[in-house]
C-alpha cells in the first residue's frame, strides 16, 4: 500500500488543528466522523514520529494505523488529565518500543553514555554557524541518518521535543521519566546530531 | 535573562538551538489517500452506528411484511365493516343494521326468484321433469 502522498523539504508544521471538548467527547462515544477530525489533525505528526522510530516506512505506516486503532478502542478511557496529543505520542512510542522488543532487534546505541544521570557533555565549539545551516536534500538526509542512528531513548526525547514541539512535561509523562532526564536526553541527542553536522559542515579532522 | 539551571543554559546555547532548528526543519511527509482510506475501513468495522444498521438490515424483510400487514388493517378493513371514527356508537349501529336489512330484502327477493325458476321444492326443473312432458311438446 502506498502510505505517504509526498514530502515537502520545508514543509514546516501544518497548524494544528484546534479539537475542542465537543469533539472530544464524541470520540468517547466512538464517532466516526469526530474521529476522522483528529486524525486529519495528527496523522502526519503522528506518522513523523513513528517513522523515525521504526526501521522502515512500510511499516511505519502501519503502525500509525494501529495508533489510531488503539486509540479508537480506548478513547473512553481518556480522562483528560493530559493533552490528546501528548496521549497519542504514548501509544506511538509504547507501540514503537512493542514493536522493537518482539523483532527482538538488538538497539543501536550511541557511542556517547546515555543514563540516567544529569550528565552533560561539553560540545560547545565557536566555529558552530548555523547560519551556514540550509536544509538541502543531502543536510536532511544526513540528520535523518544521524537520527536512526541514536539509541530509541534519546532519539524520542529529540523528536518529540525538537519536531513536535512538546514541552518537557509532556515528554517526561509520555516517556514515564523525569523532566531532568528529558533535558539530559535532549542534550546529548542534540550533541550526538551537531557532531554529525559537523563532520559535514568542516570536514572529518574536524570532528 | 532568567536564572536557568546549567542544563537549561546548555540546551539553549546556539549550537544545540541550531540543532532544534534542524530538526524542526526536516521534511514532513502526508499520508496518502489509500492509507487513510483503508485506515477508515478498519475503523467503521468498529464503530456502533455499523453494527447498528446491519442488525436493522437483518431485520429489513421482516419490518416490511408487518409494515403491509398494519397498512391493511387500517386502510382495507375499516372501509368494509368498521364504524366511522366520525360519528358516534348509536350511528355506527344504526348503519350497520340499515346495511343488514338491505341485504336481507336483498336476500329475500332473490330467493323468490330462485324458488320460481326451480319449483317449490327448490330442485332444477330438469329434475322434475317427466318422459311424458317431452311428449307435450
Amino acid at each position: 500500500m502506498a502510505y505517504a502522498a509526498g514530502a515537502t523539504l520545508s514543509a514546516g508544521k501544518v497548524p494544528e488543528q484546534i479539537l475542542d471538548a465537543q469533539v472530544i467527547e464524541r470520540c468517547r462515544r466512538q464517532d466516526f466522523e469526530a474521529f476522522g477530525k483528529l486524525i486529519d489533525a495528527y496523522q502526519n505528526r503522528i506518522f513523523g514520529f513513528v517513522r523515525r522510530m521504526v526501521p522502515n516506512a512500510e511499516e511505519a505506516a502501519d503502525v500509525t494505523q494501529e495508533v489510531f486503532i488503539r486509540a479508537f478502542q480506548a478513547f473512553h478511557r481518556f480522562d483528560g488529565r493530559c493533552s490528546v496529543r501528548t496521549w497519542l505520542f504514548r501509544i506511538a512510542y509504547n507501540l514503537c518500543v512493542d514493536r522493537s522488543r518482539r523483532a527482538d532487534r538488538s538497539i543501536q546505541e550511541a557511542s556517547m553514555y546515555v543514563g540516567d544521570s544529569e550528565e552533560a557533555i561539553e560540545v560547545a565549539d565557536s566555529r558552530w554557524q548555523p547560519d551556514d545551516l540550509m536544509l538541502t536534500e543531502e543536510l536532511a538526509d544526513l540528520v535523518e541518518k544521524a537520527i536512526g542512528s541514536m539509541s530509541e531513548k534519546l532519539r524520542s526525547v529529540l523528536l518529540l521535543h525538537d519536531r513536535e514541539d512538546l514541552p518537557y512535561d509532556e515528554i517526561a509523562e509520555t516517556l514515564g521519566v523525569p523532566v531532568g532526564t528529558v533535558k539530559s536526553r535532549l542534550f546529548l541527542a542534540r550533541a550526538h546530531l551537531q557532531n554529525a553536522l559537523r563532520e559535514y559542515l568542516y570536514g572529518a579532522d574536524h570532528a | 535573562m532568567p536564572n536557568l539551571d546549567p542544563l537549561d543554559q546548555q540546551l539553549n546555547a546556539d549550537g544545540q538551538q541550531a540543532v532544534r532548528q534542524v530538526v524542526r526543519e526536516l521534511p514532513e511527509e502526508s499520508m496518502s489517500m489509500a492509507w487513510r482510506s483503508d485506515l477508515n475501513e478498519r475503523l467503521l468495522q468498529m464503530t456502533p452506528a455499523k453494527r447498528k444498521r446491519w442488525h436493522l438490515l437483518d431485520w429489513r424483510p421482516a419490518l416490511g411484511v408487518g409494515l403491509a400487514v398494519v397498512a391493511f388493517g387500517f386502510l382495507i378493513l375499516p372501509n368494509r365493516s368498521a364504524p366511522s371514527a366520525n360519528g358516534t356508537l348509536e350511528e355506527s349501529l344504526a348503519s350497520v343494521h340499515a346495511g343488514a336489512q338491505i341485504e336481507a330484502e336483498f336476500g329475500s327477493s332473490m330467493s323468490a326468484i330462485v324458488q320460481n325458476a326451480t319449483g317449490e321444492s327448490g330442485r332444477p326443473h330438469s329434475e322434475t321433469w317427466q318422459v311424458s312432458d317431452l311428449e307435450l311438446l
